[in-house]
């Protein structure tokens, strides 16, 4: 953290920014009031939901990295339900989060599929998939469910009050999704420490064949974290369009799911960790936005200051792990 | 055995003469002043059980490692090989045991890598691939030269193994169980190359534990037993009980007083088992058929890759059967996998302790959970945290398990006070029916000790206990019954009494009541 500030101060130094001043801009200003912190908690939702789906799978050696289609195709279903199925009434929300949680599971059935049917990588058939739930919302908001009444901007109508998920208080925009989330957290620990399933993801993931050995099936067992990532990332899109977004639009995903994978591993996959890492990502999205407005700094920054965290994270475990050796010792002639 | 060793060939200088060559690891005096001399154009077999001191010594030889006293004469002339590199100058040539080859690439990007760097051998492609062929043709060894690696049989990797080694014209080569991988039809026209490669005069260094096989390739064998040569001799003169002797030892252990067996119920039965997968690195294994009552241990004999781990995999359920019935204490466990199994009854000490056994990076409550989940996830879903960490406990204290702490890691325990935490966590509840492979394998003698009381103990209260072990002494102790795995067949069981250390040591290498029916 230190050193990822510190380097992000040199390339803002480089830059001919005022340090002192954009860092505040990134990570003070937008948290110094209450508003502000529930900007925070609204950001850090989405992010902590799909890092809960993703630290399952990571915690079984599934390396997930289709949180970003999973949310998306949840987003998408569920808000068609809003924007075209016939009037629910009361039933709108339930079938719209029940649709979002299916489409993002079903999303990631299909490389739990691949991958137990043909032994295909899951981290390229996620991707690949990734790629195809865009062009799928893409192709929806420019085409069947184009608001009619929208100048021809790529955007659906915006959802009926019916069909949002309710407001936690007046003032601010965040909903019941995120309690939900922090449920979800604590759910997340129950699972790993007390359940017999989380304990069969930790031994597949930590030796498959012991895993073999104690008679787990890793191919049930592959099926179950793909699912239950899909899930959470489906409710996820979900709870963004059906919350803060209110429509369907070409970008709403904004990263969510790729930096959810960051917030999985600083969060290092423990369900507290994640809440905090989500806090600590949400905000560089809150300070990058925030930088733009006050310095005109391309919010691509964030980018730039959630790569650096990761990187060095990375980095750091490597070198607590592994000795830096010299490569001086005599080859054998 | 008192046959001279003097080259068939009269008076000349050796090939290569070994003095005295000692080699000692931390405990273990792995070569004690081996004397060996090898003619050249001699095939000579090398016989030995595993840790007999074979492998160290080929190592030696080849420059891997240095002994640490002996001298090693080549031609005549004292040398040290520093590195394989030197052997190989010098004209030796090695096959190991583990095919070394890199499996993505082709066949000849795999001979250019093997040669890269020796001199006369920085050749174009074309040239090259030339004079594989033409040495493949001669030797009558088909092999594509573009195939990748990946795509060939056991058999034809071997012979891309020996090609690139006699592409550099060797004077010596060393064959390390060249034949573990091949099937009977292979192992044949193999001999006849083999035999055609030592005409030329290229002496060969066979090492082998397969009786059969070395009296029917090798001009001499010499056998190791502990680090040391027992006896040498032209090998189609001794008789198979003779070399049996030179390998396993004289005296058959002293054997325990009888016990009477306990119960009489079979509570582990396999008839006619076959695995989904039966040919596993060149082994076919035969249908299995096995009973163990209550009460007894059956032992099963063996040299490790004879089918120990095919065996347990069946029985545990972690191979998947696919003709043939196994039943667990009378109920049929056939189509079930090990979870299952383990509720049924049967518990297992594994061959592995870490990467199989147990997860070194986890506790020992979870470690305890492996092979319990019956015990310990009421309906399927909650663990009983509680109860693990009491019987943990109990492990620990009754088992003399010596632990940093309660909640230390698998991978904080030593090897012995692991392996005694994994025989406490088979008998926690009683099996009906409990493996031991290699119990104590590894183990310190106190710690052995206890784990051979504690079977016995096991065996008391009733249960039925398969142990595969290489260790004789270790069967002669523990077990009523005895039989002998050789390439992937089971012998007849006899009671223990009633087989003599030889005759034990002839099935075990493919002699005696194995002769001729190992392979269908």
């Amino acid at each position: 953290m230190t050193l990822a500030i510190a380097a992000g101060s040199a390339i803002l130094a480089a830059l001919d920014l005022p340090v002192g001043t954009s860092l505040h801009a990134l990570f003070i200003a937008p948290v110094s009031d209450s508003y502000g912190l529930s900007e925070l908690a609204l950001k850090s939702t989405p992010l902590l939901l799909c890092a809960i789906g993703l630290s399952v799978c990571y915690r079984a050696g599934i390396w997930n990295i289709g949180a970003e289609g999973q949310f998306v195709m949840g987003a998408l279903a569920g808000g068609a339900i809003a924007l075209v199925a016939p009037p629910l009434g009361v039933m709108t929300l339930p079938a719209m989060v029940t649709t979002g949680v299916i489409a993002g599971m079903g999303w990631a059935a299909i490389a739990a599929w691949l991958r137990t049917r043909y032994g295909a990588s899951e981290i390229l058939t996620t991707i690949m998939l990734n790629y195809i739930a865009v062009s799928l919302l893409t192709w929806a908001v420019h085409g069947p469910l184009r608001d009619p009444g929208g100048y021809s901007f790529p955007e659906s109508a915006l959802f009926e009050s019916h069909a949002l998920l309710p407001a936690l208080t007046e003032s601010s925009r965040l909903t019941v999704s995120t309690p939900f989330a922090l449920l979800a957290v604590g759910a997340l620990w129950w699972f790993l420490a007390r359940t017999l399933p989380g304990y069969q993801i930790a031994v597949l993931g930590a030796d498959s064949k012991a895993a073999s050995f104690a008679g787990f099936s890793t191919t049930r067992l592959t099926w179950l974290v793909l699912l239950g990532s899909g899930a959470f990332a489906g409710f996820a899109g979900l709870s963004e369009v059906a919350g803060p977004v209110g429509q369907l639009t070409p970008h709403i995903a904004f990263g969510y799911g790729y930096t959810a994978i960051i917030v999985a591993f600083i969060g290092r996959l423990h369900p507290l960790g994640m809440l905090l890492a989500s806090l600590l990502l949400a905000l560089t999205y809150l300070g990058g936005e925030n930088l733009q407005i006050n310095t005109g700094i391309s919010k691509s920054v964030t980018l730039v200051f959630q790569g650096l965290l990761l990187f060095f994270l990375l980095g750091c475990d490597v070198l607590i792990r592994y000795r830096v050796a010299g490569s001086n010792q005599p080859v054998a002639a | 055995m008192g046959v001279p060793d003097e080259s068939p060939h009269g008076v000349r200088i050796p090939r290569l003469e070994l003095i005295g060559i000692t080699r000692r690891y931390p405990g273990v005096l792995a070569n004690d002043g081996v004397d060996l001399r090898i003619a050249p154009g001699e095939i000579r077999g090398l016989l030995g059980e595993n840790g007999s001191g074979k492998s160290t010594l080929m190592r030696c030889i080849y420059g891997v490692e240095q002994p640490d006293a002996g001298e090693i004469l080549w031609n005549g002339r004292q040398i040290r090989p520093m590195s394989p590199r030197v052997a190989r100058a010098l004209g030796m040539a090695m096959v190991f045991q583990h095919f070394s080859l890199i499996e993505p690439l082709s066949v000849m990007d795999n001979v250019r890598l093997y040669l890269d760097g020796i001199d006369g051998f920085d050749r174009p492609p074309a040239v090259m691939r030339e004079s594989f062929l033409s040495l493949a043709e001669s030797l009558d060894l088909p092999v594509d030269p573009l195939a990748r690696v990946d795509d060939l049989s056991p058999g034809e990797r071997q012979r891309v193994e020996v090609l690139r080694c006699l592409l550099l014209k060797p004077d010596l080569l060393i064959l390390d169980e060249p034949t573990a991988a091949l099937t009977p039809g292979e192992v044949a026209q193999f001999f006849k190359v083999l035999r055609t490669i030592a005409d030329g005069g290229c002496s060969i260094l066979f090492i082998s534990h397969k009786l059969p096989e070395v009296r029917a390739l090798c001009d001499q064998v010499t056998v190791l037993r502990r680090g040391k040569v027992t006896g040498h001799g032209i090998a189609s003169v001794m008789s198979e009980s003779e070399l049996a002797v030179l390998l396993v030892g004289e005296e058959t252990p002293v054997l325990p007083p009888a016990r009477t067996p306990v119960g009489s119920g079979v509570l582990l039965d396999l008839d006619q088992l076959t695995g989904a997968t039966n040919a596993l690195d060149g082994l076919q294994m035969q249908p299995v058929s096995l009973q163990v009552r209550s009460g007894e241990i059956v032992g099963i004999a063996g040299i490790s890759g004879n089918g120990q781990e095919h065996l347990n995999n069946l029985i545990s359920g972690e191979s998947a059967a696919r003709t043939g019935r196994l039943s667990v204490a009378g109920r049929d466990m056939t189509r079930y996998g090990p979870a299952r199994r383990y509720a049924a009854g049967l518990q297992i000490v594994p061959a592995e302790r870490t990467h199989q056994g147990a997860i070194p990076a986890m506790s020992l409550a979870d470690n305890l959970l492996l092979t319990n989940v019956h015990r310990y996830a009421s309906r399927g879903l909650t663990l009983d945290r509680e109860q693990l960490a009491r019987d943990v406990r109990e492990i620990i204290d009754s088992f003399d398990v010596r632990t940093p702490h309660q909640h230390a890691s698998a991978g904080a325990l030593s090897g012995g006070n692991l392996q005694k935490f994994l025989l406490g966590r088979a008998l926690l509840d009683q099996p009906r029916v409990l493996i031991c492979n290699h119990p104590t394998w590894g183990v310190d003698l106190r710690a052995a000790h206890a784990i051979h009381r504690r079977i016995l103990e096991a065996r008391s209260q009733g249960a039925a206990i398969l142990l595969i072990t290489e260790d004789l002494d270790e069967l002669y102790l523990l077990a009523d019954r005895i039989g002998a795995l050789y390439s992937g067949r089971i012998s007849p069981l006899r009671p223990t009494r009633e087989l003599p250390l030889q005759e034990l040591g002839l099935w075990m290498t493919g002699g005696g009541e194995m002769a001729g029916k190992a392979v269908a």
